[in-house]
């Protein structure tokens, strides 16, 4: 019985090995994704032509791009990026023989133009020798004319698919998205790490957005709030990332600039560091000259909101506490004469600089995209759970005359290492 | 045994193989460390490859994206498919090993010289093997070499091929099972007795002062708790009391 | 030399690693989908009155110092009732190792390996389960020792890494409007906690000890504490909505983890891995306890108990295999959960009076 059980286990484990190997794909032969840009096809409503100069035969490749579908239009163009091996080990690993391809790009860019986003991966498949791979995506790109259509559908794909991760990081870009994807950069191999490096320097400069990544981004959407994407613009051979894209739900509504980031941050508490410049007060400059300009460097800051439900309409009130240092003086000369009374006075010109810039930045917001990307929305829904089911059903209407009071306060810590 | 000059301990369990006489000698710190990297260098000797394989060729997602880069473009060119190079390079690691314990001292350098560099270096350069492949198999074989005691170092080399197999069919999954079967194996086996897994599983924190760390002499007083000895007390070598006299 | 037994620390991991099982990907979801953002309330309530339960279990193995629940039960009820009365039990035991085995390979297949076909893993595993129940509890002891802290810690890293990126305001507010709710997710709350009954079969292989009890309250409360904290941290990281568009969402979470160092940024690989080793545990205990059930129900001697567990091996991998679609298998899952809850909030507590009765009277009988 022992030895006739141990036999058929036997004989099952050998049949199980013998028909194995399902999954396994050599390393080699897969293409990594390092990023996808997505643009709207035709790129220009009417021109249905896409003269393209630089390809040596633009019919030719077109067709190739072009896939027959089931169902729905020739919607979306997807560019898919993956590095070149066989050029990336003569230059990491050195042992090749002589000097490789030479000039060669070290990645090569697909496009794919059809409906929807599996069916164009699988297309891929008919013109690559290599399994694509998404576990190793860094970044999604998305064109502006996409993103005014709405990205839940372009982002339904990647949430879906198991392979997919959420810490991809997503883009928008006000030209062409493939065109980021082309850049070539001068300390990265392959554009796609480069941009994905990019917003990791948002603790140092606050004109860029924070991170954000697709599961952040798909959570916004599930709850139906509104939010903020970075903004990419390419030349040739430069990336770079400063202002916002604004999506109201899931459709792009408008962009903020530099400025405006910069005080967004500062209302969502996110500003891990940056540099603000004003100009001195008239009183200040009475001791100094005119025309000066005095920079704080900011390194930390914290903001509170309060909701205010007390009387006929609601308001905020959100409270700024910055703590910085005393930078730099452009025109104004104080060495050795930086007294205590002059930096109160630039504290509170700095404050009032960055009161100004959040009050004009929610104004805009308010009343020219009426998108809630500050999540006021969910300060009042967590805060007054109350109050906030009378008014859930008429926020929309609230939200643009909402009353949002602003106070700023800066506190200098050190001037450097001169007085 | 009949004939044999040397002495067996028994019971033996699996802490018991991974101690060795020179722990003793040295600062407990240092023995603690040597033996802590015995229990890393019996886990990669045996499954080293097969995590390997199963890392490559089932998920690239879990290495680090420029490292699976760079393993894949090392990989490039190389006819075989991953399982079929580590089988090679075990073999042929088999062979040497085996080749230089019968042969005396001056050939046995050859044998390394030749096995090492002319297959290790050619083999990479004809492109039969991946220099990454020579990497993993060398680690593998220099972990089996730190086991203190050599069967339990030929073990090792045993279970390596099925554990590659496994991970060449089931990926990470394959090694989890064969870890779990082994796991199994190792807590049903018995000697005189005694738990072969005995004061791993269950713990016997009294016990672990000579087995995954080797704890200062002091705490040595207590003979090992699994044994049941009549008289817990070690006999007195006079080491703990010169200890507590100075 | 002393007989061997489980010690009472062993009951802890035992019983700990049988509540936390296949159960653990899903848990959240399935609270939310109940009781919204306040999942956690009924999931942490649910658990004291599986410390209930699960004392009356305990008390009444304590009654039958050398018997295991289906043998109480065929005690109790005499060979024909108490068979009548083993048969849900048996049932559930026998179903649930199989859906259990059925719902970890579909998620492996997901997540893991896309083209492997989905019998393959079924058999592997069953087979390598089997052969660790095979050598019996006392293996099955030791092997959950080794593996019990390995499950756990990755846990407990998977929710303090989830920290960085959670927003503790996403539970807020606590229980506004939404009382209803929570007390009808208590019961479901309680399902979760599938393996507090599992105490009824190892009970009678642990040594006498004071202790045990303790042990056995300490292992509800790692699996209460670990699911509270897993459902809070999954809520603050998606938030309600988005745990309900989850499906599983304890992957999702360790998918999204923000790790800035090289080394660990793939975290949720590892923990698809080492997942394995947690419902491992779980699963092991089930299919003991199933084969117990057949030992107590076809009164097999003993000795022959190993071979129970080769003709489990069929049927097992019968049932996973013939259950089809994809995602009604979970709804199936927490049917038969429910069903099982109601088997252990009546069943065992009216088990408990009839023999406190029983006893009594003999006692008077035998005063008289």
């Amino acid at each position: 019985m022992k030895r006739a059980s141990a036999i058929i286990l036997l004989v099952l484990l050998v049949a199980l090995f013998l028909t194995g190997c399902w999954d396994r794909i050599d390393i080699e032969s897969r293409a990594y994704i390092l990023g996808i840009a997505i643009d709207k096809y035709p790129p220009h409503p009417g021109e249905k032509e896409k003269n393209d100069s630089e390809a040596a035969s633009p019919q030719e490749e077109e067709k190739f791009e072009k896939m027959e579908l089931h169902a729905g239009d020739r919607k979306y163009a997807m560019t898919i990026q993956i590095p070149i091996l066989k050029k990336a080990q003569t230059v990491s690993a050195g042992t090749g023989s002589g000097g490789g391809g030479g000039e060669g790009s070290s990645t090569w860019e697909i496009t794919q133009i059809g409906s929807s986003f599996i069916s164009m991966n699988r297309e891929i498949l008919s013109r690559t020798n290599l399994i694509p791979y998404y576990e190793h995506l860094q970044v999604i790109i998305i064109s502006e004319d996409v993103a005014r259509q709405g990205i839940e559908d372009v982002l339904d794909f990647f949430v879906r698919d198991q392979e997919m991760r959420r810490r991809v990081k997503l883009f928008v870009s006000p030209g062409e998205a493939k065109s980021i994807l082309d850049v070539k950069p001068r300390t990265e191999d392959f554009s796609a790490m480069y941009l994905a490096h990019i917003p990791m320097n948002s603790t140092k400069n606050s004109r860029m957005v924070h991170e954000v990544d697709l599961g952040q981004v798909i959570n916004y959407i599930h709850q139906g709030y509104d939010f903020v994407l970075p903004r990419v613009e390419a030349t040739k051979d430069e990336i770079k990332t400063s202002g916002a894209a604004v999506f109201k739900k899931h459709k792009m509504v408008g962009w903020l600039s530099e400025l405006e980031v910069e005080a967004f941050k500062f209302i969502v508490n996110r500003f891990l560091g940056g540099i603000i410049v004003t100009e001195i007060s008239e009183e200040m400059a009475a001791e100094t000259g005119e025309n000066g300009l005095i920079s704080l460097e900011v390194l930390r800051t914290k903001t509170e909101i309060t909701p205010i439900t007390e009387g006929k309409n609601p308001s905020l009130r959100i409270d700024i506490k910055v703590e910085g240092n005393y930078a730099e003086e452009i025109n104004i000369h104080t060495h050795g004469r930086l007294r205590k009374e002059f930096l109160i006075k630039a504290e509170k010109q700095f404050a009032k600089e960055i009161e100004n810039l959040c009050k004009k930045t929610i104004r805009k917001v308010q009343q020219e995209y009426e998108a809630d990307i500050f999540h006021f929305e969910h300060i009042f829904r967590t805060k007054k759970p109350a109050y906030w089911k009378q008014v859930e059903k008429h926020w929309e209407v609230i939200f643009p005359e909402l009353e949002v009071d602003v106070n700023v306060e800066v506190e200098i810590v050190l001037t450097g290492i001169i007085k | 045994m009949d004939g044999s000059p040397e002495a067996l301990i028994v019971p033996v369990t699996f802490p018991i193989l991974m101690q060795a006489s020179d722990d003793y000698f040295e600062n407990w710190i240092i023995a603690s460390v040597i033996r802590i990297s015995r229990y890393v260098a019996f886990f990669t000797s045996s499954i080293l490859p097969a995590l390997y394989i199963s890392t490559t060729s089932f998920h690239p997602g879990m290495l680090p994206t420029t490292l699976a880069l760079s393993i894949a473009a090392t990989r490039m060119g190389v006819p075989f498919p991953a399982i079929v190079e580590a089988i090679i390079m075990e073999f042929v690691l088999e062979l040497l090993q085996e080749a230089s314990i019968r042969l005396p001292k001056v050939i046995g350098e050859t044998v390394s010289i030749v096995g090492g560099l002319v297959i290790g270096q050619a083999a990479v350069e004809a492109g039969i093997v991946s220099p990454i492949m020579v990497i993993i198999i060398a680690f593998t074989a220099v972990s089996s070499f730190v086991l203190p005691n050599y069967s339990l170092g030929l073990a090792t080399r045993v279970i390596r091929i099925p554990f590659m197999i496994l991970a060449v069919t089931f990926g990470s999954f394959g090694i989890s099972v064969g870890l779990l079967w082994l796991l199994t194996y190792l807590c049903s086996l018995k000697s005189f007795g005694v738990r072969y897994m005995q004061s791993l599983s269950p713990y016997r924190f009294k016990d672990w002062k000579d087995t995954i760390i080797r704890a200062p002499v002091q705490f040595h007083s207590k003979r090992p708790e699994f044994l049941n000895p009549e008289d817990s007390q070690r006999q007195n070598l006079g080491i703990r009391r010169n200890f507590n006299e100075n | 030399m002393k007989t061997e037994r489980l010690s009472p620390s062993q009951i802890m991991t035992l019983t700990s690693a049988a509540i936390m099982g296949v159960d653990i990907l899903m848990v959240q979801n399935h609270m939310v989908s109940i009781a919204g953002r306040d999942g956690w309330i009924p999931l942490a309530l649910g658990g004291i009155l599986a410390g209930i339960s699960g004392t009356i279990i305990y008390y009444l193995a304590t009654l039958y110092p050398d018997k295991d629940l289906p043998q109480i039960m065929i005690h109790i009820g005499g060979k024909f009732l108490g068979r009548l009365l083993l048969i849900p039990g048996l049932m559930y035991m026998l179903l649930y190792t199989a859906l259990s085995f059925r719902i970890f390979a579909q998620v492996l297949k997901v997540f893991l390996f896309d083209r492997t076909p989905i019998y393959a893993i079924v058999i592997l595993m069953t087979l390598v389960t089997a052969y660790t129940v095979y050598q019996g509890i006392y293996v099955i002891g030791g092997v959950t020792y080794i593996l019990f802290p390995l499950g756990k810690i990755i846990i407990v890293i998977l929710i303090l890494l989830s920290l960085i990126i959670a927003d503790p305001s996403h539970i807020r507010p606590i229980l506004f409007e939404n009382t209803a709710q929570v007390v009808k997710a208590i019961i479901p709350g309680y399902q979760q906690y599938t393996g507090i009954c599992i105490i009824g079969y190892i009970l009678c292989y642990t040594q006498k000890d004071k202790g045990r009890f303790k042990w056995y309250l300490i292992a509800i409360g790692i699996a209460v504490v670990l699911y509270v904290a897993l459902t809070i941290i999954t809520i603050m990281v998606f938030s309600a909505p988005g745990v309900l568009s989850l499906i599983y969402p304890t992957l999702t979470l360790s998918k999204s983890i923000q790790f800035p160092t090289a080394f660990l940024e793939r975290f949720e690989s590892i923990t698809a891995v080492l997942w394995i080793g947690i419902a491992f545990e779980s699963i092991m205990m089930f299919f003991f306890a199933s084969v117990r059930n057949f030992v107590a129900f076809f009164n097999v001697k003993e000795k022959h108990q190993k071979y129970l567990v080769f003709v489990h091996v069929p049927i097992l991998i019968t049932i996973a295999l013939s259950v089809k679609l994809g995602h009604r298998i979970l709804e199936i899952f927490e049917l038969l959960k429910s069903a099982h809850s109601f088997y252990e909030l009546f069943i065992f507590p009216l088990l408990v009076v009839i023999t406190l009765i029983a006893r009594k009277r003999r006692q008077s009988n035998e005063a008289r």
